[in-house]
Parts: C-alpha cells; sequence; structure tokens
C-alpha cells in the first residue's frame, strides 16, 4: 500500500488491524526497554559503587575483575562437558521412562511392581544422594564406574523416573480408538504400541521433556561433588577456593549456566514448532 | 519391545560380566611400572600447595613433590582429583595410586592409609582472626566459635579427640582452647572466604600456616593469633585396602622421599613455593 493513502480510503478491518499490530509494536518495545532496564540493575548491583542518597548509604558487590577476566577462559572450559553430560543423561533418562511408563501400564504384575518400586525409590531420595551413593556403592560391587559415568547414571536414573509419568501421559493420551482401528487391520499388541502409540505420544511428549533438559543442564552442576567431572561448577569452585575469589568465579558460572539455558530454550521452541507443524491452527 | 528387551538384557550381563572377569597383575608398584603412569591425587584447593593456573595446569608444591616422585619411578605422572574427603576416608577402589596432597599422619589415618616414611614437609597448625574481631592472644579464642576445615586435623583437635592424631607430645606447642564450638566448612579456604564476605558466625579459623599466609597474601584482613599450636608431618598416602598389594610401592617411595630429602630437592622445592624451608622436622 502506497504511503499517500488516506485513511479514508481503507476500509474499518484495515484500521483495526493496524492499531492492533500498533499496540502490538508498543508492548514489545516496552518489553525490551524493560529487559534493557533489569539487566542494567543486576549489572549495577554488582559494579562495586558505593552511593549516599538521601543519607541511605547503598553498598554494591564488589569483584575483582582482573580475575574474573583471567579465570573465565578455564571456566568455560566446562561448558561443554555440562552440555555432553546433559545431552546423556537425558538420553538414558528416556529410555528408562519409556520402559518405565511401559511397566506402569503393563498387565504383568513384576513389570508394574517394578516400574513403581523404581519410581517410588528415586523420587522419593535426593539427587544428590544418589550421584554419591553410586559414585560410592558401585565400586564395593567390583564395578569402578568414572565420576562421568556414575554421574550420567545418576543424572539418567533420577530424571527417568520423572519423566516416566510425562511418557505415561503421553501413551494414555492417545485415544482408545486408534488402537481399537489398529486391532481391527491386524496389528499385534508390540506393533500397535510401535507404530501407532509412540509416535503420536511422542508429539505430546517432546515439549515436557525439552523442560526437563534445561533443568538437567543446571543439575549437572551436582556431579561436581564426585571431584572427577569438571564441568562448569567444579572449575568454578576449585580455582575460586585456591584465590580466595569464589564469588567471583561463581558468578562466571552463572553466568555460563544462564546463557546456556536461554539458548537450549531457543532450541526448545524450534523443536516444538517442528513437531506440531502438522497441527491446525486457527 | 521383545527384541529390545533382550538386547537390554544382554548388554546389561555383558557389563556385569566384563567387571568381573577383569584381571590385574597382583604387586601395584609392578603395574605402575607395566603401565609407565602412576595415578596421584590431588585437591587444588590450596595455592600454593595445589591449584590450577590460567591455563588449567596444575601446579604448586604437591604438584611438584608428585612429578618428581614420579620422575625417580620413571612413570609418567597423571593428577585426579578427588574431594579431599574421598582421600582420606580410604577404600580408593583402584582409582588413584598414592595421594602427594599435604596429608597429616594421624593414628586414624593410618588404620585405613599406608604413609610413606619419612615425611616430606611439616607445616604449623595456626589460629587466625579476622582484623576487626580484637582478639589477639590464644586466651581469647577460649568459648568462641572456630571455624575449620572438613576432615581436617584441626577438627579433630580442636574437638577434644587429641589419641586421635597420635602426634608424640612435642608435636604439641600448646593445649587446645576449652569451650569452643567447631564449624566445619567444606575446605580451610572457606573459613578465610566467610570472614571476607562479612558472615558473623565467627571470627577465628584453625589452619594450616601456609594457608593464613596465602589468605594474607590474598589481602583478606585476617591476623595469626599467637605462635603454632602444634607441628603436623605431611606424607604421602597409599590405600591399605587396595586389592593390589602396596607393600613395595610404599617402600620404594618412601626411599624416594628420603633421598629428596638427602640431595635437597625438597628444600628447594619448598623454598620456591613457600618462601621458607619447611622440609625439617621441628619436633628433633
Amino acid at each position: 500500500m502506497a504511503a499517500a493513502t488516506s485513511d479514508s480510503t481503507k476500509s474499518q478491518a484495515q484500521l483495526i488491524y493496524e492499531q492492533q499490530r500498533r499496540r502490538q509494536r508498543r508492548f514489545s518495545t516496552g518489553v525490551n526497554v524493560s529487559y534493557l532496564v533489569l539487566l542494567g540493575i543486576l549489572f549495577l548491583a554488582f559494579s562495586g559503587l558505593q552511593v549516599n542518597i538521601l543519607g541511605v548509604h547503598l553498598k554494591t558487590i564488589q569483584l575483582d575483575w582482573a580475575f574474573i577476566v583471567e579465570r573465565t577462559p578455564f571456566i568455560f572450559g566446562g561448558v561443554g562437558l555440562t552440555i555432553i553430560l546433559a545431552i546423556l543423561s537425558i538420553s538414558l533418562a528416556c529410555v528408562l521412562a519409556l520402559l518405565g511408563a511401559l511397566g506402569r501400564l503393563s498387565k504383568f504384575p513384576p513389570a508394574y511392581a517394578l516400574a513403581t518400586f523404581y519410581i517410588s525409590l528415586i523420587r522419593g531420595t535426593p539427587l544428590l544422594l544418589q550421584i554419591i551413593f553410586i559414585f560410592l556403592g558401585l565400586p564395593q560391587l567390583g564395578i569402578t564406574p568414572g565420576g562421568m559415568t556414575a554421574g550420567v547414571l545418576a543424572l539418567g536414573i533420577n530424571y527417568g523416573a520423572y519423566m516416566t509419568e510425562i511418557m505415561r501421559a503421553g501413551i494414555q493420551s492417545v485415544g482408545v480408538g486408534q488402537r481399537e482401528a489398529a486391532l481391527a487391520i491386524g496389528m499385534v499388541p508390540s506393533q500397535i504400541m510401535r507404530r501407532i502409540v509412540l509416535p503420536q505420544a511422542l508429539k505430546l511428549v517432546v515439549p515436557p521433556i525439552g523442560n526437563e533438559f534445561i533443568a538437567m543442564l543446571k543439575d549437572t552442576a551436582l556431579i561436581s561433588v564426585t571431584g572427577f567431572v569438571w564441568e562448569i561448577l567444579w572449575r568454578a569452585q576449585k580455582v575460586g577456593r585456591a584465590n580466595f575469589r569464589s564469588l567471583e568465579a561463581l558468578l562466571v558460572a552463572a553466568v555460563f549456566y544462564w546463557v546456556i539455558t536461554i539458548l537450549f530454550t531457543m532450541v526448545q521452541g524450534r523443536i516444538e514448532a517442528y513437531v506440531a507443524r502438522g497441527d491446525r491452527t486457527l | 519391545m521383545k527384541r529390545l528387551m533382550r538386547l537390554f538384557f544382554v548388554v546389561v550381563l555383558t557389563a556385569v560380566l566384563a567387571a568381573c572377569t577383569s584381571s590385574e597383575p597382583a604387586d601395584l608398584l609392578a603395574k605402575i611400572e607395566e603401565d609407565g603412569v602412576i595415578r596421584v591425587s590431588t585437591d587444588p584447593n590450596y595455592a600454593p600447595q595445589s591449584f590450577l593456573d590460567e591455563s588449567g595446569e596444575f601446579v604448586g608444591f604437591d604438584v611438584d613433590v608428585a612429578k618428581e616422585i614420579g620422575k625417580r619411578l620413571g612413570v609418567e605422572v597423571e593428577f585426579v582429583t578427588p574431594d579431599w574427603d574421598l582421600i582420606t576416608a580410604g577404600n580408593w577402589g583402584n582409582q588413584w595410586d598414592m595421594s602427594v596432597g599435604s596429608m597429616t599422619v594421624t593414628v586414624a589415618r593410618q588404620e585405613i592409609l599406608h604413609f610413606a616414611e619419612p615425611a616430606y614437609y611439616y607445616t604449623p597448625a595456626q589460629f587466625a582472626a579476622s582484623d576487626a574481631s580484637g582478639i589477639e592472644s590464644l586466651d581469647q579464642i577460649n568459648g568462641q566459635p572456630v571455624c575449620v576445615g572438613l576432615s581436617t586435623t584441626y577438627e579433630t583437635w580442636l574437638n577434644g579427640n587429641k589419641a586421635e592424631l597420635g602426634f608424640p607430645e612435642s608435636s604439641f606447642y600448646a593445649e587446645a582452647p576449652t569451650g569452643v564450638s567447631v564449624v566445619p566448612l567444606q575446605t580451610d579456604n572457606e573459613c578465610a572466604q566467610a570472614i571476607q564476605a562479612g558472615r558473623t558466625e565467627f571470627s577465628v579459623f584453625l589452619t594450616s600456616g601456609t594457608v593464613v599466609q596465602a589468605a594474607i597474601d590474598e589481602g583478606i584482613a585476617i591476623h595469626r593469633v599467637g605462635s603454632p599450636v602444634y607441628s603436623e608431618n605431611l606424607a604421602v598416602a597409599f590405600d591399605k585396602k587396595s586389592s593390589l598389594d602396596g607393600t613395595s610401592l610404599v617402600a620404594r617411595v618412601s626411599e624416594i622421599i628420603a633421598e629428596m630429602h638427602a640431595d635437597g630437592t625438597l628444600s628447594t622445592l619448598s623454598n620456591q613455593w613457600f618462601g621458607a624451608d619447611l622440609t625439617s622436622d621441628p619436633t628433633k
């Protein structure tokens, strides 16, 4: 549409539409400005400035910036490992969650009991305890997992228990009619599960699993207690302690965790859009 | 699904069998020489004993001593980083062979660990207090909360378990203060950092003189309180519960330590990292 076109030539619908667009633009500009203000306040809190406003003495956190600049590359070295840990653990968790969900839906008593027992035991104990227990307990059985293996096992087993319920909900959400239809054309139960139910359930469980993955990215930090896995928090704690600069080192770690989370939240959005590409929209 | 289940069981069974059937030589020293590598635990929480430099390399006095031992054994040194708690608890499950980590020889630890004889250096246990506290003498520590690192000799001593340490009487220069409440934090350095951060649960801590010096060097507002309260013999440690026989390794490393004392290697390293020679036994 040409810029010279006067309002009178536009239809009522166009005017309403343009008004809505203007409101949306104003809203998103407002949001972006607010983000900048919030970030500014956060930076100010770590600036080390001390001000007197009307007799009120305001202090901010003082940091050794030279130390931060010097040690950031070393802490950054843990970013890859943190992501790898989370990816390996979520893969294990998905497998366990699927097996757990099948167990929970099974008509075979031992399978149902095993799945229920697993969920109850794992959800009933803290993740930190499980990591230490697997790390120290398995060597007693003659199996000595490295810190990495122990960490992935513990995280995978823990998240698997929580995700079992997600998988179960996904499987149960596939209408019974789908199963009936598959049965009618002569599929056996395992075929129905693989070809009819799981593909449809998968689409529903992707968003909550993405959510679990983002939570897990930060729970990988707990693996640092074994001492053998040089992920972000381990590195930050070691350089922080040895130099009496824990606050600085932890702040660097926090920034990396936050940035990773923001990036993976964007990836999650893409994946969700991808699995929903066949959906009808208004 | 059934095929998947069967595959799963096969994988689990193979893993269990593989873990059970592996056979190793029975002597730890022989195995180390065969592998050409000795795995040394280090706790890089402490400068100048063991810490990570800008590029993430291990550096420090303990690190150099470990490398020198490796060199004299004719093997490579590989460092692993379990938490201090795990090192002092023994039962290492063959995940590493030796600790060169400024570990004090105590009676309780000797029950689960072998120590190379002689010690490779000696440190004084030193009280320190925040400058703001006004605490200047050992008497003023009575009745105070005192911070220590978890599983350290300082914790044991303050809790009145002197017998567990089993040091000769000549190692002690002072009696433990009375009526103190012990605040154990993850490492000794947390004590200094808590004071620096302005926490008020305690204003006194007990640690090695080298840690106090490192904290003062970093500009933390603390000072030494009184003279050292006891002396600690720090030695190379080995796991007693290892499935491999460590006797010959302990004997060989003991010889190496004695050589390093005799030829001045340890004195040189001590001067380099601590600015003082801490390698002679102060009780002798």
